[in-house]
């Protein structure tokens, strides 16, 4: 076990009661993820190890940074949801053996690069917006269903680009933009389902409720789009 | 014929679409599997529509047909809203989601291309031997290797072969590899898998992805759009309305 995944699985845990402690585990899952991809001479994204641990990372990012705004700087449950969550997944990923693979043909290409990397921002967000909309569920203060939306437009937008890279990649790898498989269909229904979610909210404040709950169902159809259906269907994307 | 315009532009209906294509794409991912879903990959899909039993391809006529009520909602939409707000506010008010679907149009268009008249084959080549484009261009495979990691080792992480036509004759032929297909007249040529022998031999598909043009432009519009909302949506202080 990497020594340094450790220390940002354990800090982002602890990072719970404090944000600083959250801050810290990040710069450790940072320095984790530059040292895996050196020692690997790419970026650390194929096999369940290093994409968990790269989603686990992702998380304490936007974490950190959707907690620095105003309606976040002093919610300390906001904190302990992103520690524990960040945490959770980092411990996950340790389950997983850290396998060194070189990189097949077919994987060495900035669009498949840009394709998970942008994938992983957005599944962060969808999550940080999730744990927002719980807030508000809970708070019920307004200006959390504002920073939910925010999350959900900025991941709809990165799951957006990765989209495209990923049709980039495709087109390139395997002669069309589109395959009918699994993941494929998951990935457009996650994309639908955020599209419906910011549509949503022009209905105004009388939906937030829903909204709020569509959220949190929307952070579970992300995490089906990109476990589930790795582990449980059969598809191009599987592990 | 208010109210048959009011239908068409209403949100709910777009919400209710989405909702349910979303529904209909999850219900069909779970019998994708086998020989039937094989092929879908491996034919146009309208042909796949065809060729398989409703059993079997219920959930995509139904994506379809929902879908192109999404398309429909989606115009009568922007078309009211550029009606009403075009002349009442700014360009950055109105223009970002328009231009987002815009974007969406064109990809579901490329689609549709794609659907009716994509092509796919495969061929296996020996070095030394050729094959035919659907076009009738002729193509020679003059060399099939291996790609090895620097490192050393046995697994191959990928294949390339040397491929000379009437194009490329002259510079002696271009090599084709994983993510570095070659191009001839709308067709791309392959490499799936090779195996060494005497002589190597090499697995190699031929596409033609019609919408690939128009799916490209798509994107395009739509990140422009998409990082144009972004940018006024991070100035707006009250977080107004998408649309």
């Amino acid at each position: 076990m990497n020594p340094l995944f450790l220390t940002f699985t354990a800090l982002c845990i602890t990072g719970a009661i404090n944000r600083w402690l959250l801050t810290l585990g990040l710069a450790a899952g940072i320095g984790f993820l530059g040292q895996r991809g050196w020692s690997l001479g790419r970026l650390p994204l194929i096999g369940p190890h290093d994409t968990i641990a790269f989603f686990a990372v992702a998380i304490a990012a936007m974490g950190v940074a959707t907690g620095r705004s105003r309606t976040l700087r002093s919610a300390s449950w906001f904190t302990a949801a992103v520690g524990i969550t960040a945490g959770f997944f980092g411990g996950v990923a340790l389950m997983f053996p850290a396998r060194v693979m070189p990189m097949p043909s077919i994987l060495d290409t900035i669009w498949f690069e840009l394709h998970v990397v942008l994938a992983f921002f957005a599944y962060a967000l969808f999550g940080i917006g999730a744990l927002t909309a719980g807030g508000w569920l809970a708070l019920r203060d307004r200006s959390l269903m504002d920073i939910q939306f925010k999350t959900a437009l900025a991941g709809w937008s990165f799951f957006s680009a990765s989209m495209i890279a990923g049709g980039i990649w495709g087109y390139y790898a395997w002669g069309t933009y589109w395959l009918w498989t699994a993941k494929e269909l998951w990935t457009s229904i996650l994309w639908l389902f955020y599209s419906l979610l910011l549509h949503l909210r022009l209905k105004g404040a009388a939906w937030d409720v829903l909204s709020a709950w569509l959220a949190l169902v929307g952070f579970g159809v992300t995490l089906f789009t990109y476990l589930g259906v790795s582990m449980l269907m059969k598809s191009s994307h599987s592990f | 014929m208010d109210r048959i315009w009011n239908f068409l532009i209403s949100l709910e209906v777009g919400l209710v679409l989405l909702a349910l294509v979303c529904i209909t794409m999850a219900a069909g991912s779970f019998g994708l599997s086998g020989d039937t879903a094989a092929a879908l990959n491996g034919m146009p899909l309208f042909a796949w529509l065809r060729e398989f039993s409703v059993h079997a391809t219920w959930w995509l006529w139904l994506t379809i047909a929902l879908l192109a009520l999404l398309v429909v909602n989606t115009i009568c939409c922007s078309a009211d809203t550029l009606y009403h707000r075009i002349s009442r506010s700014t360009v950055l008010a109105w223009l970002p989601p328009q231009l987002i679907h815009a974007g969406f149009l064109l990809i579901v268009l490329a689609h549709l291309q794609s659907s009716l008249w994509s092509y796919k084959s495969s061929v296996e080549v020996s070095e030394g031997s050729g094959f035919r484009l659907p076009d009738g261009a002729e193509v020679h495979v003059t060399r099939i290797g291996a790609i090895f990691t620097t490192a050393g080792g046995n697994m191959p992480l990928g294949y390339t072969a040397r491929i000379v036509s009437h194009e490329t004759a002259g510079q002696g032929g271009v090599n084709i590899s994983p993510n570095h297909p070659w191009f001839s007249n709308g067709y791309g040529v392959y490499i799936k898998h090779a195996e060494p022998g005497q002589p190597p031999v090499a697995l190699l598909e031929v596409h033609r992805e019609p919408g690939a043009a128009m799916a490209l432009a798509g994107a395009t519009l739509f990140t422009i759009g998409n990082l144009l909302l972004l940018y006024t949506r991070s100035k707006a202080r009250d977080l107004p309305l998408v649309q």
